[in-house]
């Protein structure tokens, strides 16, 4: 365990009211800085371990501790100026009437001056190209321009934590490449990233550790690599590789033995495998 | 020889008050049975063709039509909504927006119950939608406490009890993880193969849907840009990046391995296709 941890799970259980257990004894350190990827199947409680985060749920057992703050002891609000949660649906998150409004709101809630609210609203919405849309209602936005709207409601806060639930569910390609190279630059800065995400190429090119999660326990925590260069990993949880994996997999009985994560890395090996 | 039962002729859209239009000359046929993949960047037009199938466009959305679209050979200009509700079933994208009922059963009845049929006719049409989307236990079940691969089995089952001839599955996978998406594309499959439905579904997971339709079409700015079979459509990857789009992972990787010149008899899709043209070349 390291001093740095911004995260600290400890035998964290959870049950739902009516006593379905979520979660089971989870042990986690997340260190500042790290970009994790956290996965598994429908079911298996990662939404649930992030809401631990910022005290959306507190612990039925054990403890979770958020830059050192027992998430038990502190209000959420308090919660909300270190960990910023960009929820999957982000119709769970809108309900301002302008884009402006919705992406300002957290700031005003901060009691900033005028000038920065503007600031920091005009650079998240720029951030998410949605600057020029700044009046629209929010309604009037397609889906993928509204869980970009939500992103950068929760971006303006610059907290030094973000969760990202599911943050490329529906969108297209570009979109998708767009959100991910903004969660990227938050990371180049110094920001702890965590993903939920069931799109494992997502995590092969973006994660630098992976915790895989079956039925309510962290049965894996490695880099991805690793997760997705070990068959015994992932099979038991329902998951798939990456198709990039997949290839690299397969081609091994063609005495090809690199795991790439990205499409351009698997090109590269190919090419070199080819030429030897 | 298959018939046609969805034609699309010189079909134009412009929304009101708007002066680009939403679909520009489009022009398709779906032939009975067939599965066909649509593909195209957020606001490339999907959503506005969709309407235009199930008929909201002209009977409710407002704006200028010019074309028309044919439904069982008869326009739907010329059908009632209610009509074209029972030939055209729509799945949305997140079957949370689809669900409203307090049990499976109940969501099931909702569709044959607005078609005014008979108690015994509705009991049979949720048992058949039940058993054909494979939900028969959970009838009894709150559609919100479902996992998500059965929610949205229960959203498609919703669909089927209206028996519609044609399916328009709006992204059916985008909020599932592989085991579900997996589940939910072989009942599509099953629904096609062995009821002979005409099946209509976009999805931005290229790599799982690609190789699963008869055809491909690319929507780019309201027209339809490229028209095929898969293995025709993805080996345009150049063309495919020009509108923001991507080719399956095989085919990509294909493409970057063309451009040093080596070359595939059979351009690959899956990725066991790609395994075994590119083990070839170690």
């Amino acid at each position: 365990m390291t001093s740095a941890a911004i995260i600290e799970t400890r035998d964290l259980s959870y049950s739902y009211p009516g006593g379905i257990s979520a979660l089971s004894g989870v042990n986690l350190d997340i260190g500042q800085g790290e970009f994790v990827a956290i996965i598994g199947s429908n079911g298996s409680g990662k939404t649930t371990l992030v809401k631990h985060f910022n005290g959306l749920l507190k612990p039925s057992q054990g403890q979770v501790k958020v830059d050192g703050l027992d998430t038990r002891t502190v209000r959420v609000s308090e919660l909300s100026r270190i960990v910023g949660f960009v929820f999957q649906n982000p119709d769970h998150q809108i309900f301002a009437y302008s884009v402006w409004e919705e992406a300002s709101f957290g700031l005003k809630l901060q009691k900033l001056d005028a000038d920065s609210v503007e600031r920091h609203t005009s650079k998240a919405l720029q951030a998410v190209s949605l600057n020029d849309l700044r009046d629209r209602h929010p309604r009037a936005l397609s889906r993928g321009q509204r869980q970009r709207l939500a992103t950068a409601s929760i971006l303006a806060l610059r907290t030094p934590v973000l969760v990202l639930d599911e943050p490329t569910t529906g969108q297209d390609f570009l979109s998708r490449r767009q959100i991910m190279e903004l969660a990227v630059d938050l990371h180049a800065e110094g920001r702890t990233v965590l993903m939920v995400t069931h799109d494992m190429a997502l995590v092969a090119e973006y994660a630098t550790r992976v915790v895989v999660m079956q039925d309510g326990a962290a049965v894996c925590d490695a880099s991805p690599k690793e997760v997705f260069g070990r068959d015994e990993i992932l099979k038991p949880t329902g998951l798939d590789l990456p198709p990039v994996a997949k290839i690299a997999r397969g081609l091994r009985e063609y005495g090809f033995s690199d795991t790439p994560l990205t499409q351009a890395e698997l090109v590269e090996n190919l090419i070199t495998a080819i030429r030897s | 020889m298959r018939e046609p039962t969805v034609v699309v002729e010189e079909l134009t859209f412009f929304y009101s008050g708007t002066k680009e239009p939403a679909l520009s000359d489009i022009n398709l046929t779906f032939q009975r049975g067939e599965i066909a993949l649509l593909i195209g960047a957020t606001g490339a037009g999907k959503s506005t063709l969709y309407m235009c199938l199930n008929g909201l466009i002209p009977h409710l959305v407002p704006g200028r039509v010019g074309g028309r679209v044919l439904v069982d050979g008869t326009a739907t200009s010329d059908q009632t909504i209610s009509d074209l509700a029972q030939k055209v079933g729509f799945v949305f994208q997140s079957p949370d927006v689809q669900l409203f009922s307090h049990t499976v059963r109940e969501e099931l009845a909702f569709g044959p119950e607005n078609l005014g049929l008979t108690k015994s006719d509705i009991l049979r049409r949720i048992q058949l939608a039940a058993k054909t989307v494979g939900i028969e236990e959970l009838l009894e079940r709150e559609p919100a406490y479902l996992s998500g691969g059965q929610q949205q089995s229960v959203a498609i089952g919703a669909i089927w009890a209206m028996l519609p001839e044609i399916l328009i599955l709006d992204e059916p996978t985008s909020n599932l993880d592989p085991q579900n998406s997996l589940r939910v594309l072989e009942l599509i499959r099953a629904l096609n193969t062995e009821h002979g439905k005409t099946i209509l579904i976009a999805e931005h997971k290229i790599d799982s849907a690609a190789h699963f339709a008869d055809s491909v079409l690319v929507m780019h700015e309201g027209r339809i840009e490229m028209q095929g079979e898969p293995r025709q459509v993805f080996s345009q990857t150049e063309e495919l990046h020009r509108m923001g789009l991507v080719a399956p992972t095989a085919a990509e990787v294909a493409f970057e391995l063309s451009k040093y010149g080596y070359t595939f008899d059979s351009w690959p899709l899956t990725a066991e296709e790609g395994i075994q043209a590119f083990g070839e070349l170690l």
